[in-house]
């Protein structure tokens, strides 16, 4: 039984596989706003396949189990992988725009310096942070951020990945070589 | 891989991609922006095009085209308002999983986004009821998405799919390559999908040692062309066979088995009959809401056996035992070979005593002597002309008169019973009837229809005249009301009718202005007649048969209550649900 029909707290995550074309995106999110889900997340880019993208997406609430089902009919989805029914590795990347006066600099780089940031920017009154981890960490940087002076935040969504144990599970992709491929020929990329 | 050929214009290509698809009908009006494709549609005399009066009608006759003939219903519009109002025939195909192919003209690709006249994002709008839609920009395009569209539309679980064509791309030239292959990575065709073995051996063993089996057959196996294997399948195992409304017609309605429809206003021993079974054989059908009512009631003491062709359909409303994805023909012949011969003698016994406790015509509470014309009247006419005969299609709208037929007609073949299900779509008769009739044109077709319904579409008279089509014949079952909605008002509404009463022009009048005979009923004395001389006359004619203005469909689940717990007249209790 998937996790999906269980009534779990906090955000749900499916990884799906999409054929790169237009509107395969817009066919994801209609079918969550349908099922009543509230994305909290989008990471969204190109898989090994150039045709292939893969999108990651973090939601609350719905009937996620029929979202599932209604995934595997759409026409442009290539699969749908279950990220809260086997263990994954959820990360997550956010730039942080903080208010650093020179008296607080020191702080501020100390901070970044104990969550694993980069200092992306800086000027004399404020500072750019880059900061990567599982979710939990990029909240805490940010109630950090909040004591330092946290001007804006831009959080890129979370992105998750079946771990290397559950291979079996892992969303598999058909094979792509740059040259000569006759699967890349099928697949065309519409925009 | 590139066969050379000549050079010819996007909208020459369409039309030549339409007929590499075996497409021989279309229907649609021309405006600006698919002006290039009716430029280039006289060439291809191949393709008949019927034009229609306004795009929900085209939509709908390509609707009744494919429902009737299995094959893809195509229809036109232009940008727009064009592409707008072919939206509710999209929906209603969407619904009821029928092969459309809608081709809308755009602006031109450097308006799009411009808010240019007539530019609407019509393939944004259609997202949530298409099974695939595209934006062709270039001509060279056509081939493959012609070619992908049909195959989607048809495929696995049929459906509609939009191809939105720019006016730039429908004027290049280029020279077309046919041989494209799909550029589908996600998609495989069910049909083609191996079937699980190991789910099959235990329905089978299920078939072999329940007591109350019973089939639930669905649109499914009107589509898979599986009628003949459903009936081997009941000959050998003895199950009694309901059929949902989109399932009317898969199964013989005179056969010992045929039990009839279930549901809202299913029959009380149907009813009956899936709340006692223990065995569930659901076959291509998706649990609607007016095939279960309360969901969590719903054939409480039965193994659910769901087959379907689609899986996101297996356990959506109702749980499944067992979930067997797969085409219904593959999987009634499947289970064909893997069933002893048996038989169900008591239990069938048991569910015709149910029925005659609960005859299903003594539901009507006929008021003879008040009423000159009942609804029942016309239907008792029309089956006696209509019944036994294998050249006749009946299209019903939606409402009341759409279940009486499907209650009181009877309903012996496939794609002889058409009507729009899931969508409930009023006006969806009169123009799905002009599709049928075109798909069968050796046949008659009769288009049932509420005053309601009618009124909705009924400037497709006019399509019927310009074409020339003789062999629709439409019967406004007329009683001056939203019939079905003034029902609800009465009997869970304390009587308060709002704003259903209908007024309406003269029918006969407005029919005969459009140049098609008419005839107006108003005795019951008179309504076999009317219909002989509507069969006699070669051309098309509209019966508008006056009945009882308050008439009921019985029995009727109430919203919200189990199967079980129906309502078989206006002043009777709700019979007591057995598993409620």
């Amino acid at each position: 039984m998937s996790a999906l029909s269980h009534a779990d707290r906090g955000p749900r995550m499916l990884a799906v596989m999409l054929h790169h074309r237009s509107g395969a995106v817009d066919r994801v999110l209609a079918a969550a706003r349908r099922q009543g889900c509230i994305v909290t997340g989008i990471a969204f880019g190109q898989t090994s396949h150039p045709a292939i993208d893969r999108l990651t997406l973090t939601f609350i609430g719905g009937d996620a189990r029929r979202l599932h089902g209604q995934l595997t009919r759409t026409v442009d989805v290539i699969g749908v992988s279950d990220l809260n029914a086997r263990p994954a590795l959820v990360r997550e990347t956010a730039l942080l725009r903080l208010a650093v006066p020179p008296e607080r600099r020191a702080a501020a780089d100390a901070v970044a310096a104990a969550f694993g940031g980069r200092i992306l920017d800086h000027d004399d009154t404020s500072m750019l942070l880059e900061i990567s981890g599982d979710p939990q960490h990029v909240d805490a940087c940010i109630a950090a951020g909040h004591v330092l002076g946290l001007r804006d935040v831009t959080r890129g969504g979370r992105l998750a990945v079946e771990r290397l144990s559950d291979d079996a599970h892992a969303s598999a992709l058909p094979p792509f070589h740059h040259q000569a491929d006759g699967m890349s020929e099928h697949l065309s990329t519409e925009h | 891989m590139n066969t050379p050929s000549y050079a010819r214009t996007g909208a020459q290509i369409m039309c030549e991609a339409l007929l590499r698809q075996r497409c021989d009908v279309l229907f649609g009006i021309p405006g600006g922006a698919i002006m290039p494709f009716y430029h280039a549609l006289p060439e291809y005399p191949a393709l008949r095009h019927i034009l229609c009066r306004h795009e929900q009608g085209a939509g709908h006759a390509a609707e009744g085209f494919a429902r009737a003939s299995g094959r893809t219903g195509v229809c036109v519009a232009t940008s727009g308002p064009g592409a707008t109002n072919l939206v509710t025939a999209i929906a209603d195909a969407w619904m009821d999983s029928t092969p459309l192919v809608a081709i809308t003209g755009q602006v031109g690709s450097t308006f799009i986004g411009s808010d240019a006249f007539q530019e609407v994002d019509i393939v944004g709008i259609t997202l949530p009821i298409t099974k695939q839609s595209y934006l062709v920009r270039h001509a060279s395009e056509i081939p493959r998405v012609f070619a992908e569209a049909f195959h989607l539309a048809t495929s696995g679980r049929p459906g509609p799919v939009l191809i939105d064509v720019t006016k730039d791309a429908q004027q290049m030239i280029v020279s077309p390559s046919w041989e494209v292959a799909y550029a589908l990575p996600g998609y495989t065709d069910a049909r083609e999908q191996p079937l699980d073995v190991p789910a099959l051996d235990r329905v089978a063993e299920l078939v072999g040692r329940s007591e109350r089996p019973l089939i639930l057959a669905g649109n499914g196996v009107v589509q898979s062309a599986a009628a003949g294997e459903l009936l081997a399948f009941a000959d050998r195992t003895g199950i009694p066979v309901v059929t949902t409304l989109l399932g009317l017609g898969a199964f013989p309605q005179d056969h010992p088995l045929s039990l009839g429809m279930p549901g809202m206003h299913g029959w009380v021993h149907v009813n009956r009959a899936i709340q006692r079974c223990d065995l569930l054989l659901a076959i291509g059908m998706r649990f609607d809401d007016r095939v279960t009512g309360r969901a969590a009631g719903f054939a409480p003491r039965a193994t659910v056996v769901h087959v379907d062709i689609e899986p996101a359909e297996i356990g959506k409303n109702v749980r499944a035992d067992i979930g067997v994805v797969g085409d219904a023909r593959r999987v009634l012949r499947a289970l064909h070979a893997l069933v002893q011969p048996r038989s169900c003698r008591e239990w069938l016994a048991e569910v015709r005593l149910l029925q005659s406790e609960h005859e299903p015509r003594a539901a009507y509470r006929r008021r003879d002597d008040h009423h000159a014309l009942t609804p029942h009247d016309v239907f008792d006419a029309l089956n006696a002309a209509l019944a036994g005969r294998d050249d006749v299609r009946v299209v019903t709208d939606v409402g009341q008169h759409q279940m009486w037929a499907a209650q009181l007609l009877h309903w012996d073949r496939p794609r002889t019973h058409l009507t729009s299900g899931g969508a409930g779509t009023m006006g969806f008769a009169v123009p799905a009837a002009i599709g049928a009739a075109l798909a069968a044109p050796a046949e008659t077709i009769w288009a049932i229809v509420g005053d309601g319904g009618f009124q909705m579409t009924n400037q497709e008279l006019a399509t019927l005249v310009q074409e020339d089509i003789r062999n629709v014949k439409i019967a406004i079952i007329n009683n001056g009301y939203l019939g079905m909605v003034r029902q609800w008002q009465q009997l869970f509404g304390e009587r308060r009718y709002s704003e259903t009463r209908l007024s309406a022009p003269s029918f006969a009048r407005l029919t005969e202005a459009y140049g098609v005979r008419a005839i107006t009923v108003t005795r019951r004395e008179e309504a076999s007649d009317a219909i002989a001389d509507a069969e006699a006359h070669d051309g098309a004619v509209l019966i508008d048969f006056q009945v009882e203005r308050e008439a009921n469909v019985f029995p009727i689940v109430p919203q919200g209550r189990a199967i079980g717990e129906m309502l078989v007249g206006a002043g009777a209790e709700i019979l007591a649900g057995e598993d409620a």
